[in-house]
């Protein structure tokens, strides 16, 4: 055989078997994305059509003030998958309260996340909170203590804005960005605090609403490790008074959960 | 090397084979050398590239013998040269005269002379036990009934080497891929078939760094290739350049995040690359320079929970290496 034989089907041999690995490759399914790590230290995507992320490890739950309030896992909403946890309140004189809620020794800076749906616009005549972060107090563990509270509130236009109030009396209620920003009615909006609770004088809270940064609070909070997380419907005396507020895809991560964020 | 009278009596046009290396291939089979060849004779050797051609004229007589080697193994030719010029001028050693004959016609196929009925001797130096004693016929095929002397045929193409190299590759930002820097060594099998030569290599970069969008990581490579090279011997140097498929398993894992994962994937692309042989074609062991360049059109993107995609693996690899052929 002469060389120019051999060396073709040397060549031919090899381009066979080349071939046979690329469809290997193929066929193997080699996922196109490569995951190589996670900052999330907690989700709830609602996905298992309950509650179970919430109170999974005895570190959550959830809680309805009767008669008014209720707490649902619902399919009318769903920002990703098919459920999301339907918040009603309907109270008139007096605030009620109903909320899911998580608590951990979670890092001394994280960020905390939901997504928000709110069918219609409602007028509000009192303050109207839909996320909570909160301590237990110092000695009593089962008392949970107001600290920071996102609300909404209505504008004269209508149109609702978001609104940080710090129940500590040295702070109270922030000063409302200029121009005030609404959150959308009928569309899913994020709500995402970045919290620092580093003991000294170091202390952040910073709130955005999707991309955009509303509030960006510097202050010392110097609290003792625990942090108590809430996406809620608390209020009274709304207009109309059955108030729904859906709620999916709640994080606590580590670095910033975006719009497009794989929890 | 010239005779009494002046006139050179071996001449040489070109370079491969050079004066001393035939002068020392027709002493391995002359003790005399060339002192004992004919005075009147004249031996014309002349490298005409790929070929080079042998004529002897004794009198009237005019033989001429035209070789192919495109390996440029310049120590053979002088070995065939002098086996040629040694049995044409010392036909008593042969057994009888020939008849005059025009040069034959340069063989148009075969990549070298066609082989005699005795085995071809390798492709490397004669050993000494073929060497035959001073005043005996060398070996080699017998004469042609017509006495048209062949010397013995070279070794058959497809001679294999070995190049053991380290590696230092580097990926740039490209488009959406992240920059790599991957030292690491590598193993290549080369095959030489004819003017061409198969390739297969293998290599090893245990450790190469990345940071892509606030995630730091690393990854191993294991790069494979398959490539034909084309292969040209200058002087003193051997050139190559190749083309081929490549492969590429590595495994990355992310380093600085609150649950680091990691994973293994396939790159699946092409390979291109130019070697520079600092040495014959026929040396055993020379040292190697090479620049090469990989090409992954189909990279993976790279993700960590909750940003999700920060960027993808790299699609363009530059590399050099440097290490030594070795020839079995």
């Amino acid at each position: 055989m002469t060389d120019a034989r051999v060396g073709h089907r040397l060549i031919s041999r090899a381009v066979r078997r080349l071939v046979l690995l690329w469809l290997l490759a193929i066929v193997a399914g080699c996922a196109p994305r490569l995951e190589l790590g996670s900052d999330l230290l907690w989700s709830a995507r609602h996905e298992g059509g309950d509650l179970g992320e919430w109170s999974a490890d005895m570190k959550g739950g959830s809680s309805a003030d009767a008669p008014d309030t209720a707490l649902t896992v619902s399919t009318d909403y769903a920002h990703s998958g098919r459920y999301s946890v339907k918040l009603a309140n309907a109270a008139v004189s007096s605030a009620e309260e109903v909320r899911l809620w998580r608590t951990d020794q979670y890092p001394e800076a994280a960020f905390y996340s939901a997504w928000f749906y709110l069918p219609r616009a409602y007028q509000t005549a009192n303050d109207w909170t839909i996320m909570q972060l909160r301590n237990p107090v110092p000695g009593d563990p089962s008392t949970i203590s107001l600290l920071m509270d996102v609300d909404l509130r209505s504008l004269p236009s209508g149109d609702l804005i978001l609104s940080v109030y710090d129940h500590r009396a040295d702070y109270l209620r922030a000063a409302t960005p200029d121009p005030a920003v609404s959150i959308p009615i009928g569309r899913w909006f994020q709500v995402q605090a970045y919290f620092d609770y580093s003991p000294g004088g170091d202390g952040r809270f910073a709130l955005w609403l999707g991309d955009q940064l509303l509030y960006d609070l510097r202050r010392p909070f110097n609290l003792p490790g625990t942090v108590y997380f809430s996406v809620c419907n608390v209020g009274s005396a709304l207009s109309p008074t059955d108030s729904a507020i859906y709620v999916d895809d709640a994080a606590v991560s580590l670095t910033r959960v975006g719009d497009d964020a794989q929890l | 090397m010239a005779a009494e009278d002046g006139a050179p009596l071996i001449a040489i046009e070109g370079s491969c084979p050079d004066e001393p290396a035939i002068d020392t291939a027709i002493r391995a089979l002359i003790p005399r050398g060339v002192a004992a060849l004919p005075e009147a004779a004249r031996v014309d050797v002349a490298d005409l590239g790929e070929t080079y051609r042998v004529q002897v004229k004794s009198g009237a007589t005019v033989r001429a013998r035209l070789f192919r080697d495109a390996g440029r193994d310049c120590e053979q030719r002088a070995r065939f040269a002098a086996v040629f010029i040694v049995l044409t001028l010392l036909p008593p050693e042969l057994g009888g005269a020939a008849p005059v004959r025009p040069p034959p016609a340069p063989a148009p196929a075969p990549a070298s002379p066609a082989p005699p009925p005795v085995p071809a001797p390798p492709q490397t130096e004669l050993p000494r036990e073929f060497v035959p004693p001073p005043a005996a016929p060398p070996p080699g095929p017998p004469p042609s009934p017509r006495g048209v002397v062949r010397p013995p045929p070279p070794a058959a193409a497809g001679r294999w080497r070995l190049e053991l190299s380290a590696v230092f590759d580097a990926a740039p930002s490209v488009l959406a891929g992240t920059s790599m820097v991957a030292p690491g060594g590598e193993i290549r099998a080369v095959r030489a078939v004819g003017p061409l030569a198969l390739t297969a290599g293998v290599g090893l970069e245990p450790r190469a760094s990345f940071s892509i969008g606030g995630l730091d990581g690393r990854a191993m490579r294991l790069p494979m290739d398959v490539s034909v090279r084309v292969q040209r011997a200058l002087a003193h140097l051997e050139l190559g350049g190749e083309l081929g498929l490549a492969v590429a398993p590595f495994h990355a894992e992310g380093l600085n995040t609150a649950r680091p994962s990691s994973g293994t994937r396939l790159d699946v692309g092409a390979r291109a690359g130019a070697t520079v042989r600092f040495a014959r074609p026929a040396t055993r062991l020379a040292p190697f320079l090479g620049l090469h360049l990989e090409l992954f059109p189909w990279p993976f993107e790279i993700a960590a929970r909750p940003t999700g995609g920060l960027g993808t693996t790299p699609v363009l690899w530059l590399g050099a290496q440097a290490g030594l052929s070795i020839a079995p």
